[in-house]
């Protein structure tokens, strides 16, 4: 099983409307503070581990890891490659959004080593981009993309939202349209994550657009938002392998397959949440208790092994793969045939889950209903 | 303890309609003879079910000694023994009354007497006890204390013209109040040599000292190491642990004529010993005590456990339960819907929900009720008579002569500008208006005979809303009558519910089944495919709603890794689907099996 590293990076420009994450916009006086703290943390949780860490991948994610000035990521990278080596075709991702990148800069990323971005385009209508308060234009985001290849890179993911206040089906497929259009231009997109919208009762869009508005899409809308989505970019060679990440041939993110087939990862950075087996913690999540307290841990979880089946279920039944069910009673001790043959069978009477041979999976009409199928299982 | 004369006894119970401000003159009581310290009172504590305090009710009688000084300059004891106020309990407060010689009636000086006082007021006279009348809440602006005072006497026929006037919540006329206990209340006789006969008027499960005895002393004595006998039940144990209840319990070596405390021996299998009498086994009382009238279950329901593993517990808690509230009935059940159960008999919608709560509570259950139903007698074509609790045993149509349901005897006490209101409610729920005499310039008094299965749904809180909260409500059996009743079944995803089937009268039927059909269109959740919602009379389909099938439910991401959070957020679902039970394959929430009662007829 592979290792992998997940750093986050607080910092953005603007704070989008949707943004849940731990983040924060007092990027200058703040940015050196963060990363020596950061490199502190590194170190000496690393310094710790019994034999040298192998990492299959490594993701700078945030905020907006691409606004670091270049010596200060040079430098945790370097603290992360000093306390731990890679394998070899580690992948090496970098989180950030279209305004940020120039060809200069990405060259300068390219050179360090990331090689895979993933860029928050999310969506290809301007008014829809401003609305959700987005700091980018659509035209700003193709450009990104070809900057971005001019750099070097190979492997470019693209995110996309759906779900979003005023967006029709008509408006959700022009986007994609548009994305396909470009794919095709531009082969080194290889991946995209698509997202429907959560909404967070407490931020920005909840005050805007409160979820009783009517402006969201109803659940009938969401759900042919999401059946289009397969449709159009599995035609355009971009299969599915997880409810929200489709990819290319070879491209699916080894990130986040590790997060999926229960794999261990560190991380650094505030609010970041690591899986050591067998416990899963996280940092401070406030920033400057983090600052004070790096090493500290907001939560702290043992995964027990009924914990642990019940994972696997959440994220097995969430990929394409689905769920080996030898495999599963191989690694947990647990016949999930036999311990749930009524509801495998119920599911599968609803057309909501398909077995094949030993693999149970959801079906195209169970994704949209996911967390009900899954929560079945517990 | 030195031996106590029964004459500086009294043994009284308090009288009072719900907000009336009994509980608040007992805690005044029990300060003003400094039975608790400051630091040992709160409110309502004698009140002792967390229940009761978050409801602001009296659901179990909790005895309090406490001891005064008379201006007569002697020492008394007083045994208060504390009253539920609330028609569903009339049984507990008949079991007070039978400790007790002397009663305090309490009437709030802005509101009158209401009609449950009416009836516990007759039920202590009928036990020859003395009456003492306090007027409460006199400092309040719309107090009229002159007008409470005629009304009593009117109303009760009671001199009120001792009433003491009283403010619990300030302090005021609680002296008098004891001065009358002291000086009204007769004590008890002094039958010191007589052999023993204690009355049990309580008793509860302790895990360690096994069943607690509250008892109260009629004749002769008691004392630690005796060996005891339960006339009725016919079983001896001796007395390890004597004490009083002040009201924390307060070992003592004995009791004496007149007393009031609790024993423990030991005491493990003993069906009902509230009612029995106590008595020594080696000089044995040739009489027991007269009990008092056994309750009498009104309101049947089924009560299931969630997990079906936990059916061994719910029969135990039930068993212990029975113990501490004798008036519950249970008998095993089975349901198709719901599997293994209990049919259990209660006194009132009230009695039924706070058994379900302390069910819940007290012994960490998670319980299933089908909606309430009275007891029917059918008689069948063979001339068979039988009585039919749950609506699912109804014999099939071409198997019945004749349904017969209970009518009660009802007494509504109303300001006057909710009669109309009022009248309409009864109407609309079958009432036969008997009379209607005026109380006084502001009240009026509706006599109606009511059908029993029309009040146990959502007559009450009705009655309340349409009179503002004024309007009071007391009810005695009358008799059983034949109506025009049939079968509503309800099918939920083509599947019989036999949970939710009711009885109901045959021209309300229809409309019933449509607004029920619509309620549990509201209740029970989106599930993976569409459900249809039925209700049939005799087979024939006569409301249909459907449920269609839940469209979204996803989590798009793992914020950055954060396993946890999803899982959790999963786990928590599926905790809410822990309180559902399924039906067929579709998951029913608790709520549904009560939507019944919620229907506007």
């Amino acid at each position: 099983m592979s290792l992998g590293a997940y750093i986050h990076i607080p910092f953005c420009n603007y704070k989008c409307h949707f943004c849940d994450f731990a983040t924060s916009l007092a990027l200058d006086e703040l940015q050196d503070k963060y990363c020596s703290v950061l490199k502190n943390e590194i170190a000496k949780r690393l310094v710790n581990s019994p034999s040298k860490p192998q990492l299959g991948s490594i993701f700078y994610g945030g905020g907006t890891p691409g606004l670091l000035d270049a010596q200060n990521l040079y430098d945790i990278h370097q603290t992360l490659l000093a306390n731990a080596s890679l394998l070899p075709e580690s992948e090496i991702s970098l989180e950030t959004t279209p305004e940020t990148i120039t060809v200069a800069k990405a060259k300068e990323w390219f050179s360090l080593g990331i090689n895979r971005l993933s860029i928050g385009i999310e969506s290809f209508n301007d008014y829809e981009l401003k609305r959700v308060g987005r700091g980018h234009t659509s035209q700003q985001a193709v450009k990104a993309i070809k900057d971005a290849v001019k750099a070097g890179f190979t492997n470019i993911s693209c995110d996309l939202m759906y779900g979003l206040p005023g967006q029709s089906l008509d408006i959700w497929q022009d986007s994609l349209n548009q994305f396909i259009k470009l794919a095709k231009q531009i082969p080194q997109i290889t991946h995209i994550s698509a997202y429907g919208l959560e909404l967070n009762n407490n931020g920005p869009l909840a005050r805007i657009f409160p979820q009783e508005s009517g402006a969201y899409p109803s659940d009938e809308t969401f759900v042919a938002q999401l059946n289009c989505l397969v449709k159009v970019l599995a035609e355009a060679g971009f299969e599915q392998y997880e409810i929200s990440n489709f990819a290319k041939g070879d491209y699916r993110s080894k990130h986040n397959l590790n997060y999926w087939q229960d794999g261990e990862y560190h991380a650094f950075g505030v609010s970041a949440h690591r899986y050591i087996k067998p416990y899963r913690s996280s940092n401070w999540r406030i920033l400057s208790r983090y600052l004070e307290d790096s090493l500290g841990d907001e939560t702290c979880e043992l995964i027990d092994s009924e914990t642990q089946v019940k994972e696997a279920i959440m994220l097995g039944l969430r990929t394409t793969e689905g769920i080996n069910l030898l495999q599963f009673e191989k690694a947990f001790a647990v016949n999930l045939a036999l311990k749930h043959r009524d509801l495998i069978e119920d599911l599968i009477g609803c057309g909501v889950l398909r077995q094949e041979a030993d693999n149970i999976r959801l079906t195209i009409a169970g994704q949209p209903i996911a967390n009900t199928i899954i929560a079945k299982f517990f | 303890m030195s031996k106590l004369d029964p004459k500086y006894i009294r043994n009284f119970s308090i009288i009072a309609h719900i907000d009336h401000g009994k509980s608040t003159l007992a805690d005044r009581l029990l300060e003003t003879t400094a039975t608790l310290s400051k630091r040992e009172m709160q409110e309502q504590v004698l009140d002792t079910m967390d229940l009761e305090r978050e409801r602001g009710i009296t659901i179990k009688a909790q005895p309090a000694r406490m001891q005064y000084k008379a201006q007569d300059g002697n020492w008394y004891v007083l045994n208060l023994i504390d009253t539920p106020g609330h028609v569903d309990f009339g049984y507990e407060v008949s079991r007070s009354l039978a400790a007790c010689e002397g009663a305090l009636l309490i009437v709030d000086a802005t509101q009158g007497v209401e009609a449950q006082t009416l009836a516990n007021v007759h039920l202590a006279v009928e036990n020859n006890l003395e009456i003492v009348p306090v007027i409460n809440k006199i400092d309040l602006p719309s107090a009229d204390p002159e007008r409470i005072r005629h009304e009593i006497e009117e109303l009760i026929g009671l001199d009120a013209s001792h009433a003491v006037l009283a403010s619990a919540k300030n302090n005021i006329g609680i002296t008098e109040v004891l001065e009358s206990i002291v000086n009204l209340i007769p004590p008890p006789e002094n039958t010191a040599d007589k052999p023993l006969r204690a009355l049990i008027f309580d008793s509860f499960f302790d895990s360690y000292r096994g069943i607690i005895v509250y008892f109260r002393i009629k004749d002769g004595q008691l004392k630690v190491g005796d060996k005891i006998k339960f006339m009725a039940n016919e079983k001896s144990f001796d007395v390890t642990e004597l004490g009083v209840l002040k009201p924390h319990q307060v070992k003592v070596d004995n009791l004496g004529p007149g007393e009031v405390g609790y024993l423990a021996a030991a005491i493990k299998d003993v069906s009902t010993l509230v009612g029995d009498t106590i008595t020594l086994s080696n000089n044995s009382a040739s009489e027991a005590l007269p009990g008092y009238r056994p309750a009498k279950p009104m309101v049947y329901a089924g009560i299931y456990p969630v997990d079906s593993d936990q059916y061994p517990d719910l029969r135990e808690a039930l068993d212990k339960l029975k113990l501490n509230d004798a008036s519950i009935f249970f008998e095993p059940e089975t349901s198709e819907a719901l599997g293994f159960g209990f049919r259990c008999g209660f006194l009132g919608l009230l009695h039924m929900e706070i058994i379900q709560e302390r069910l819940e509570r007290e012994y960490n259950l998670t319980l299933i009720t089908t909606a309430p139903s009275v007891v029917y007698r059918v008689t069948k074509t063979d001339g068979t008579v039988l009585m039919v609790e749950n609506p699912s045993k109804l014999p099939e149509t071409t198997y019945r002569e004749m349904i017969e349901e209970p009518y009660v005897d009802a007494n509504i006490m109303v300001p006057n500008e909710f009669v109309g209101p009022l009248m309409e409610l009864c109407q609309g729920r079958r009432g036969i208006f008997l009379d209607m005499k005026y109380l006084d310039p502001r009240r009026a008094m509706l006599h109606y005979e009511l059908p029993l299965g029309e009040i146990i749904t959502d007559f009450f809180d009705q009655l309340k809303s349409r009179s503002k909260g004024y309007a009071s409500l007391d009810y005695h059996f009358k008799e059983y009558r034949s109506s025009k009743l049939v079968k509503l079944d309800i099918l939920i995803g083509g599947e019989a519910c036999d949970a939710l089937s009711a009885i109901v009268h045959q021209d309300k039927a229809a409309s019933y089944g449509r607004v029920l059909a619509e309620k549990l269109k509201g209740i029970i959740p989106r599930q993976m495919f569409e459900v249809p919602i039925q209700a049939a009379i005799g087979g024939k389909i006569v409301a249909r709603e459907t449920i269609s099938a839940q469209r979204k439910n996803v989590l798009s991401k793992c914020y950055g890794g954060d396993i946890s959070r999803k899982r959790k957020l999963l786990e928590k679902q599926k905790e809410g689907k822990k309180r559902m039970k399924s039906i067929g394959k579709v998951e029913i929430p608790q709520e549904a099996f009560m939507a019944v009662l919620k229907i506007e007829s």
